[in-house]
């Protein structure tokens, strides 16, 4: 019996995380919990992205993939810290009109 | 050997979504956070496993660390302290959970089915690397053969940064604690050390894993610790250091393409040239990745807007 390589797990695991992450942006209620599950989500995607990138066993990894990521993870953050800010704006726009 | 790392791989994946799904569990936004950021360190260690050590470093650094403190320093700012609310009905949830379920087993069908297909841009990259004025492949990916992605992502970048320095409105929450006497001192000390090696992060990036994103990550570690330290820069030079530091790379890089627009195709260096192009790029995405995330991270702490005026 062959093993599975190692990177299959971890495309499959990433897949998984994706999933999970979905879920909880799109089921749960509460805004930051959805915030946190966006990365998850994000994870996921970065992890199924390295495993993709380690898909020929042999030579060096696929170099571009790598390259999407690096760049994905600053968006990702920064994507994080604009839902934060929205939500600050939201949190003090309701305090605002309760003290009114 | 080759079984226990395996096993190895086997017990790692199978944690990594086990903790994705505990994350997403926990009872208060605190706890979440927390957990969000082991789940970050231990992605982080997967991909080492998978030949991607620079990367593992990088998700590290931003992906648990600088989103940590985001999320922590939000929790600060808006008082989120309480347990969260109730879930969802089941009749929203119960459908979206199938919903997703179906999918991910969609996803993984396909997936071990393509397995061995192959495919990929590895060899096209390796046999143009010569031509790229970088023989760190990464590096000659995101800055010179999809140099135009990259630019838009800077361009996202810079649009995000703003909408934070935008909506963030004043300052909120509990305040900060001084901080004591050693975290001066460290903070003093470290401060030279973190330039050096962000700048030696970009330089080693044109031949080693390094490069521009991992030194703005460095970078904005400093810019956070800077803010939590005993001297905040003065009102006047801090928004003109924002202002100028926010559109640098963006602006620069845009330059770039405009002018080697007029010899040819966008973002096509002279061949000659190409590694001086790539640094001067480089450098100037770093210090715009450095304030930007830097910015977003007082954004989300209140800290941005602290009009002394008012406060007085």
């Amino acid at each position: 019996m062959t093993l599975p390589p190692g990177a299959l797990l971890y495309a499959l695991a990433g897949v998984w995380i994706t999933v999970i992450g979905l879920r909880g942006v799109l089921a749960e209620e509460d805004w930051f919990r959805k915030i946190v599950g966006a990365n998850v989500m994000g994870s996921g995607v970065f992890l199924l992205l390295v495993a993709l990138a380690r898909r020929a066993p042999d030579g060096p990894p696929d170099p571009v993939p790598h390259g999407m990521i690096l760049t994905g993870l600053v968006v990702a953050v920064s994507a994080t810290a604009l839902m934060l800010a929205l939500l600050g704006f939201l949190n003090d726009r309701e305090n605002g009109e309760d003290d009114t | 050997m080759l079984y226990a790392s395996f096993l190895f791989d086997l017990i790692l994946s199978i944690a990594l979504v086990v903790l994705g799904m505990i994350t997403l569990q926990q009872k208060t936004p605190r706890e979440a956070v927390v957990q969000l950021m082991i789940f970050g360190l231990l992605v982080a260690l997967s991909w080492i496993r998978i030949d991607a050590p620079d990367l593992a470093l990088t998700e590290a650094a931003i992906g648990s660390g600088v989103t940590g403190a985001l999320l922590l320093a939000a929790l600060r700012r808006l008082g989120l302290n309480q347990r969260f609310p109730d879930p969802a009905p089941a009749a929203i949830r119960l459908p979206v959970t199938l919903g997703c379920a179906a999918l991910g087993f969609l996803l993984s069908v396909i997936l071990i089915q393509s397995w061995d297909e192959p495919a990929g841009l590895t060899d096209i990259v390796y046999q143009n690397i010569e031509f790229s004025g970088s023989a760190n492949p990464v590096t000659a990916v995101i800055l010179n053969f999809r140099a135009f992605d990259t630019l838009l992502e800077i361009g996202v970048l810079l649009v995000a940064a703003l909408s934070v320095y935008t909506l963030s409105g004043p300052a909120g929450g509990t305040p900060v604690r001084p901080p004591g006497p050693i975290f001066n001192l460290y903070l003093r000390w470290m401060t030279p050390v973190f330039w050096l090696v962000t700048l030696y992060m970009v330089w080693i990036g044109g031949r080693a894993p390094g490069g521009a994103f991992q030194a703005g990550a460095l970078l904005s570690g400093l810019g956070a610790l800077t803010l939590l330290g005993p001297s905040p820069w003065p009102m006047r030079l801090r928004r003109r250091v924002v202002r100028w530091g926010l559109t640098l790379g963006f602006g620069l890089f845009l330059f770039a393409a405009a002018w080697l627009w007029r010899y040819g195709n966008l973002l096509t260096y002279p061949q000659n040239h190409a590694k001086t192009w790539i640094l001067i790029i480089e450098i100037a995405c770093t210090l715009s990745i450095g304030i930007s995330l830097t910015v977003m991270f007082a954004g989300c702490a209140g800290w941005l807007h602290e009009d002394p005026e008012a406060a007085a």
